[in-house]
């Protein structure tokens, strides 16, 4: 089974994954995180993880804008929620309607 | 700003307070060669600036001419058409007024002329300048109800009116936004294509499949799976190969297709090949196109400089109703017609192609660079700035026509993906069927090999790699996990461009025997030109 970005890469780690949230982020680009359990070429709408909102600033009662760590922490969350599911991160770019990358973070974790 | 890179270059050194020489170390080059280019004697590789930019710490893009504005403010609603007069002894008076009377040539003077209604307006002179040593450039501007909306060859039959018997040549033409809103564009275009196939992130890969004559269908099928499963994206139908008895269309789009969606299957991403439906008549066209359609494929593509812009017009019509991708694919796409590259893009992204053929922007100079850019901009972006370097000569805005996909071709092999990638970035379809083909180990790793490099470089440079300078290291510390992409690196040369034939014979000579074969008579020989006789 291949995914289309990266799948022609080994399986990233952890701080690879960082590195392209950290890189998503910079771009300003929102990221997104998908999960399907059975993907199939033809699902375009993978089950979407909410991202929650960044520490609220005590200060300013606004939440503080998104940082890699904290979304590697929600693919984290979203894999021990969800063990049997593929799990991709996504970002999308509004100002040229574009998906700027899309790649597979988990696979399924078989036999935990 | 400067215009000038030389002085551009002056300016940074100094900014920076470093010496020409401490630069040159920086930047791996020698002294030599940098005063060279900071003296404007020579036209410096691609590969020299992005070393110059990188020690400078510079993007290239400070590097590169700022877009310079036209001589005359674009006026609303006018077609403008800038010609070039070459080897011309016309003063640059002379050139205008040439030019001005051959446009107004239909607009000579009737006994009807009275009765012609009031608002009718003539092509004006809009500019005229010498652009070099017996060169003289010519801008017109013509009324757009001149030219019916929705149609290219009306725009272009009005503005070659002028090229009659002048010797002269378009170089570019100015769609004004109430024209340019007339015409629909690509169906599909580059956002729609990525979203349509599922791919994100990275530059698409395409092979065109070789060798194109002399195979079964149901060869020639297998040779797109194999790529196909190999990680390409897109196989592509030669530009050349139409309809042959030993290849006839009809088997063969059966056969491609049957591959494209086996390799779908097989792999769990989206496959598809364009199949080359240039025929004799508009009607073999769209039936070829039907075909394709009635098969599932998804894109079709056509020589477009052969079969002419209404063709393509009408084809990418048909495309848009029946949700088929046209691809403008081939080395021919862009240089068949006397149009310029630029111009011929910038109509082939109106007329509705999704997808076009564009030369490698890694070849020859800076020069030749800006060229590649200059086709790239005409099919992406949004609004052409006026930038005679890039081959733009007026500016254009598309007012939000779909962006078509660029497809760069030019026998890349996995060596130039990393300063590819940097120089055309993500948003293009990287055509390179000769190092898909002809790797040692068959089309599956071969395309194994380009897709690894691709993802590789793509990942290298979201975690902060420059690609220029580091993409050597990056590609073959991806040989590591991959022996395909080792293969590839060991087989093909740095640097060296092969345009899909690496393992050709060497070229018989006079009077050689060729191995395998028998003369064809025993008093010819082959290859050995025949002897004079005394009658010559």
């Amino acid at each position: 089974m291949r995914f289309e970005t990266f799948a022609f890469l080994p399986p990233l780690s952890p701080q690879q994954v960082e590195a392209q949230a950290n890189h998503i982020l910079t771009q300003g680009h929102l990221p997104t995180i998908e999960f399907a359990e059975n993907p199939s070429s033809a699902d375009f709408y993978w089950r979407s993880w909410p991202i929650q909102p960044g520490r609220i600033n005590s200060l300013t009662g606004k939440p503080e804008p998104l940082t890699a760590a904290h979304l590697t922490n929600q693919l984290e969350a979203c894999a021990r929620r969800h063990p049997y599911a593929f799990i991709r991160l996504s970002a999308y770019d509004p100002k040229t309607r574009q998906t700027t990358l899309s790649f597979i973070t988990k696979t399924p974790q078989e036999g935990q | 700003m400067d215009t000038n890179l030389a002085s551009r270059l002056k300016t940074l050194i100094q900014q920076r307070g470093l010496t020409a020489a401490g630069l040159a170390r920086q930047a791996g080059l020698s002294v030599a060669s940098l005063s060279r280019i900071l003296s404007g004697q020579t036209n410096p590789s691609f590969q020299s600036v992005s070393r110059i930019a990188a020690a400078l710490g510079v993007g290239l893009e400070s590097l590169s001419p700022a877009p310079t504005q036209a001589t005359a403010p674009l006026a609303e609603n006018t077609v403008r058409a800038v010609y070039t007069l070459e080897n011309t002894d016309h003063s640059t008076q002379e050139a205008g007024q040439l030019m001005l009377q051959a446009a107004l040539g239909s607009w000579s003077h009737s006994w009807m002329h009275p009765y012609v209604a009031e608002g009718i307006e003539a092509p004006t002179l809009a500019s005229a300048s010498q652009s070099g040593s017996h060169r003289q450039q010519v801008q017109l501007a013509f009324p757009h109800q001149l030219v019916e909306g929705g149609s290219v060859a009306s725009l272009l039959s009005v503005v070659t009116s002028a090229l009659s018997g002048t010797g002269a040549r378009l170089l570019d033409v100015t769609v004004p936004p109430t024209l340019i809103r007339t015409f629909s564009g690509p169906a599909f275009g580059l956002r729609g294509l990525r979203d349509t196939f599922n791919k994100h992130g990275r530059p698409l890969l395409a092979c065109t499949i070789r060798p194109m004559h002399g195979l079964s269908p149901r060869l020639y099928g297998r040779a797109a799976f194999e790529a196909l499963i190999g990680g390409v994206d897109i196989t592509v139908d030669p530009a050349l190969l139409h309809s042959i008895p030993s290849n006839p269309w009809r088997e063969r789009f059966r056969f491609v297709a049957e591959a494209a969606a086996a390799a779908s299957r097989e792999t769990n991403e989206f496959k598809t090949h364009a199949v080359n439906i240039t025929a004799p008549t508009m009607e073999d066209m769209l039936e070829r196109a039907t075909w394709a359609k009635e098969l599932e494929l998804a894109m079709v593509m056509v020589d477009t400089a052969a079969i002419g812009w209404s063709a393509v017009q009408s084809l990418g019509a048909f495309c848009a109703k029946n949700e088929l991708i046209l691809c403008a694919l081939g080395t021919r796409s862009l240089n068949g017609s006397m149009l310029s590259e630029q111009l011929q893009a910038k109509l082939l992204r109106i007329c509705g192609a999704d997808a076009v053929s564009t030369g490698s922007p890694l070849r020859g100079n800076v020069s030749n660079r800006r060229y590649v850019t200059g086709v790239l901009s005409a099919l992406r972006d949004d609004s052409l700035p006026a930038q005679p370097e890039a081959g733009h000569h007026l500016p254009q805005p598309f007012e939000g026509l779909t962006a078509a996909i660029p497809a760069v071709g030019g026998g890349h092999n996995p060596w130039q993906f990393p300063r590819l990638i940097d120089a055309i970035g993500d948003n293009a379809l990287i055509q390179c069927g000769g190092a898909v083909m002809s790797h040692p180990w068959g089309g599956q790793a071969g395309a194994t090999a380009c897709r690894t490099a691709i993802e590789a470089l793509v990942q290298a440079r979201g975690e902060g790699h420059n690609l220029n300078v580091e993409g050597r290291s990056i590609l073959l510390k991806a040989a590591k996990y991959s022996p395909d992409l080792k293969q590839a690196l060991d087989t093909f040369q740095e640097g060296s461009f092969l345009f899909g034939v690496v393992h050709t014979l060497s070229r018989p000579t006079e009077g050689s025997i060729l191995p395998g074969t028998n003369n064809p008579s025993p008093t010819i020989t082959p290859f050995r030109r025949p002897e004079p006789t005394n009658e010559d």
